[in-house]
């Protein structure tokens, strides 16, 4: 790479990264339950990016390339370090005793009870939703980012709401109350 | 697989995209438990990022993008020495292997040699056999020596290449 298109391409990912890091932020954050390896994979993740210099044929391309990185990264460290019995399970555990104190200050109740919900379901299922419905990428999307084909991704999805739904339901009748109202009223 | 995913999906979600439900989804969604599902996910989901997004933690500070792209560019040369250093160990107790594999050929061909050579001294019969079987060894010796030595050569190529790849990588 040449000196004025390396410039140019710097040019590019300050611009994207401005735009992006900080959903990309939330997205690891709100997937790992926790802070410090969010910020590894956080980094991690765009340092790969960069590494690979991908070609940029748009910013929904670059997006969905970062994510897959992320996406790798996280599944990677979950069977590497076993994340899923020990930081996923220890955050749980934390969470469910009441001892989960970082950056709780900062946090809302309906920030940490959102998390207790979340943190019920799997890893896997965690990004497909997010996906799907935060980000809003379609099935083939997903697929690609998650390396699966889309009818499976469209099973997993429906399988990780279905359970999702359930959980949610569990915890409105947990406090008295209907399942959702009419007009969604979560 | 018996799952059964609704046509309106996708025009549900945005619909719930754009804030706006026509009456043909919301009559919808009063009788198709699965959408209503997908509708109640989907705000959930919604709500659950914009909290975080509003939560203290998520304005927390990010690294430079300057920063990341010094730190992606400075990298390579401190992998590769991290690399190199960490296979080091590898590499030496490989090649110190195949030192020790070629020493020990040598040793075991002259050793069994001398123990053959001490029984033809003893044996008259054997001693003929002896000599025999020397002339023939030295005169095949080279056939056998140069197949060997080429096995060896290759190996230890084999050993460098491997190395110099992993300390390019």
């Amino acid at each position: 790479m040449d000196q004025e298109s390396k410039d140019s391409w710097k040019e590019f990912f300050t611009e994207f990264y401005q735009k992006y890091s900080r959903p990309f932020w939330l997205y690891i954050f709100k997937i790992c339950g926790d802070e410090n390896l969010a910020e590894d994979i956080f980094q991690e993740s765009f340092l790969r990016f960069l590494k690979a210099e991908p070609v940029i044929v748009s910013v929904i391309h670059l997006r969905s390339y970062l994510y897959k990185i992320a996406f790798r990264l996280i599944i990677d460290k979950k069977r590497k370090i076993k994340v899923e019995n020990r930081v996923f399970e220890d955050r749980k555990k934390a969470l469910k005793e009441n001892l989960y104190t970082e950056s709780r200050e900062n946090r809302t109740h309906i920030s940490e009870e959102m998390e207790k919900t979340f943190q019920l379901l799997k890893p896997k299922e965690r990004i497909l939703l997010w996906l799907a419905y935060v980000e809003g990428y379609s099935y083939k999307e997903i697929g690609e980012i998650t390396k699966c084909k889309e009818n499976s991704v469209k099973v997993k999805v429906f399988n990780a709401r279905k359970k999702f739904a359930g959980l949610l339901r569990e915890k409105r009748q947990e406090k008295g109350e209907k399942i959702w109202e009419k007009g969604f009223v979560i | 697989m018996g799952k059964r995913i609704c046509h309106l999906e996708k025009k549900i979600i945005d619909s719930l995209k754009r804030e706006g439900l026509t009456q043909e989804i919301r009559n919808h969604l009063a009788v198709c438990p699965d959408c209503e599902e997908t509708a109640a996910v989907y705000l959930w989901m919604n709500r659950f990022k914009d909290v975080g997004m509003r939560d203290n933690i998520s304005l927390k500070k990010l690294p430079e993008a300057e920063s990341i792209w010094r730190s992606a560019h400075a990298h390579p040369r401190r992998e590769k020495e991290l690399l190199k250093k960490a296979l080091k160990p590898i590499v030496i107790s490989r090649i110190t292997s195949y030192v020790v594999f070629v020493i020990g050929v040598i040793f075991l061909l002259f050793s069994n040699f001398q123990e053959i050579k001490n029984y033809a001294v003893t044996n008259i019969g054997a001693s003929k056999i002896f000599s025999s079987l020397l002339k023939t060894t030295v005169q095949l010796l080279p056939f056998f020596l140069i197949p060997m030595a080429i096995i060896i050569f290759w190996m230890l190529f084999m050993a460098i290449v491997t190395a110099w790849e992993k300390s390019r990588a």
